[in-house]
């Protein structure tokens, strides 16, 4: 009886080996974020010239990093709507920490700051975003590049939550905390000087090469430092210092038409967010439970098979039973398959509806600020036609 | 270069310089982007001016530049700003019902509360508006930089008293949005007339007074 029993259990407790072996390696930790993380405030420099200018390029929609698998749930319309939306809200995310000096979106990449933060949207499907942060500052050293990942539930779709803050608003706080920690840890107040000193120079190079070149010198790392300093009263200096309170001002404007950008964009974007969402999780359980039934039917086939070959009647009957409900999970395990491609498909739909909607305006956004950029543009060659005629004429050369 | 033409220099010699920027402007940028001014007077190699007195003609070139460009960009901002009101801080609708006047989420605004330790409430306007840090006389006229974040500074809320009178026709300014009061003020505070009745009629071309 003992020998019986252990035969007719053997191919039934390797099946359980493999099963609680399936099980164990389906499992999914899904953390979700109930937390809120706000926003660190240092301690403010009381001295102007240790606040940090931090520009933010718009952010690299990722489409070429998306996996062949997730093509069919990414619409790069959105990406790029979105590329340009989460910059202001990192700009706005950081400007409110007080932590820093002016923040803006940057209408371009010549556009000269004390600190630049890149970005490239990995993830954004409502349930799950995943930024990649680049920070360098204007002498070129990389300060780091992190991935900040966070998911989040139901809850903060709530309308009191996205009243407050962005669904996402902590991935936010999260970049800016840990912008404001390496200031705080890795930068002495020398340092940030001569970042500072360095972008203005830059901006004077860039503007009036032939006048400010000779001030800043690149090494073979592509670090910039300062040659030489101007005298404080350097008329030509006083110049482009004029100058470029003129390009704030062009780069403010730019940031208007950011503010109005992400206010058309929010209600829907929000609006698409949320039943993204919901259909993000659907899928993602319907493709979990897909795989779960295709292994446990597979296992149970599996062992089934093997205890119809047995030579006891009992194990045979157990393993035909066995081959027949791995068959039926199989079967069920395609049809969430074909659950998890309605989902894809209903996902789809609510992008193409969205993509309708906010594409235009990252093209109206993207003319206004060509736009200004060329009339700007224009002015500032007369300017420099003008700078240098006034050097020539200071120095001799006329 | 579009407009490249004769200047109308006023120094002994026919100016060769380049003339003002044609007023078409590209693309619709309001105004266009007039001339810096009239050319670069006197012309290279006028034996009259001396290197003293070119550098100041030059510099009134740069400096009417300035003023030209101010006035585009305010334009622009004020035009900017129009939209944005137009757009509405809730367009789709979703978030007026218990947040008022709603706004970017995470984005708190002075006087709306504070959420986690956020600044600004001292100073800075909300997007799209500008931030007042300039001196009269001093910065760009149209507001000096770091505005539209709320600014490193801020801004004064306060109706500030100008150092030039308001003309007859402007009423009082208790009913004023932040951007009119914000043209309100450059015009109290501009120093040049002419650019200063341009103020004006910003303000009056914003405010409705000319419909």
């Amino acid at each position: 009886m003992t020998l019986l029993m252990r035969q007719f259990f053997k191919p039934l407790h390797v099946f359980s080996v493999v099963l609680l072996m399936s099980l164990a390696a389906c499992a999914t930790t899904s953390v979700k974020s109930t937390q809120f993380v706000p926003i660190v405030q240092g301690d403010v420099p009381m001295d102007d010239a240790l606040l940090l200018d931090v520009g933010i390029r718009v952010f690299d929609p990722g489409i070429d990093e998306i996996d062949e698998d997730d093509l069919d749930r990414t619409n790069p319309e959105i990406r790029r709507a979105e590329s340009r939306y989460a910059p202001y809200l990192m700009a706005e995310t950081l400007q409110r920490s007080g932590n820093w000096g002016v923040v803006r979106v940057l209408p371009a990449p010549t556009t000269t700051m004390d600190v630049y933060l890149d970005g490239q949207i990995l993830l954004s499907n409502g349930e799950g975003m995943i930024i990649k942060v680049t920070v360098t500052d204007s002498t070129g050293m990389l300060w780091y590049t992190r991935e900040y990942e966070e998911h989040i539930s139901q809850y903060n779709y709530d309308l009191t939550q996205r009243q407050s803050h962005d669904p996402f608003q902590v991935i936010y706080n999260n970049i800016a905390n840990d912008l404001l920690a390496f200031r705080q840890g890795s930068m002495s107040d020398d340092q940030i000087r001569t970042i500072r000193t360095v972008s203005e120079l830059q901006f004077a190079a860039n503007f009036a090469p032939e006048i400010f070149g000779s001030y800043l010198t690149k090494n073979q790392r592509g670090i910039t430092t300062l040659t030489r300093l101007p005298a404080e009263n350097d008329p030509a200096l006083i110049r482009i210092l004029d100058i470029r309170e003129r390009d704030n001002l062009f780069v403010d404007t730019v940031q208007d038409y950011y503010a109005t950008y992400a206010r058309q964009m929010r209600g829907p974007y929000d609006a698409w967010r949320e039943q993204s969402f919901t259909e993000t999780m659907a899928l993602e359980e319907a493709e979990r439970s897909a795989r779960r039934r295709f292994i446990t039917g597979a296992a149970a086939i599996a062992g089934g098979i093997a205890a119809v070959g047995q030579n006891n009647a009992g194990a045979q009957m157990a393993g035909i039973t066995g081959v027949a409900a791995g068959a039926y999970l199989v079967r069920s395990g395609f049809e969430r398959s074909q659950q998890a491609q309605m989902h894809i498909a209903a996902l789809s739909e609510l992008s193409a509806s969205l993509e309708a909607e906010v594409a235009p305006k990252v093209i109206e956004l993207d003319d206004r600020q060509i736009m200004l950029t060329g009339t700007v543009e224009e002015q500032y060659q007369q300017w420099r036609d003008i700078l240098m005629e006034i050097y020539l004429t200071e120095t001799g050369g006329l | 270069m579009p407009g490249t033409g004769a200047g109308s220099g006023t120094g002994t010699d026919p100016g060769t310089g380049t003339g003002g920027f044609p007023g078409t402007g590209t693309g619709g940028i309001p105004g266009g982007m007039p001339g810096a001014g009239s050319g670069m007077p006197g012309g290279i190699g006028g034996g009259v001016m001396t290197a003293r007195d070119r550098v100041a003609v030059l510099d009134g070139a740069l400096g009417r530049g300035y003023e030209d460009f101010d006035g585009i960009i305010l334009a622009e901002r004020s035009r900017a700003q129009r939209q944005s009101n137009e757009v509405g801080s809730d367009p789709a609708g979703l978030y007026n019902e218990q947040a008022g006047a709603g706004g970017m989420p995470g984005v708190e605004f002075p006087g709306q509360g504070q959420g986690e330790g956020g600044q600004g409430e001292q100073g800075g306007f909300p997007g799209g508006v500008i931030a007042s840090t300039g001196t009269a006389g001093q910065g760009p006229q149209s507001g000096g930089s770091g505005g539209s974040m709320g600014g490193r500074q801020g801004g004064p809320s306060a109706p500030a008293e100008g150092a030039y009178p308001v003309p007859e026709d402007i009423p009082g300014g208790d009913n004023d949005d932040v951007v009119a009061r914000q043209i309100r003020e450059a015009a109290m505070n501009e120093p040049d007339p002419e650019l200063r009745e341009r103020l004006w009629d910003e303000y009056r071309r914003y405010t409705g007074l000319l419909q």
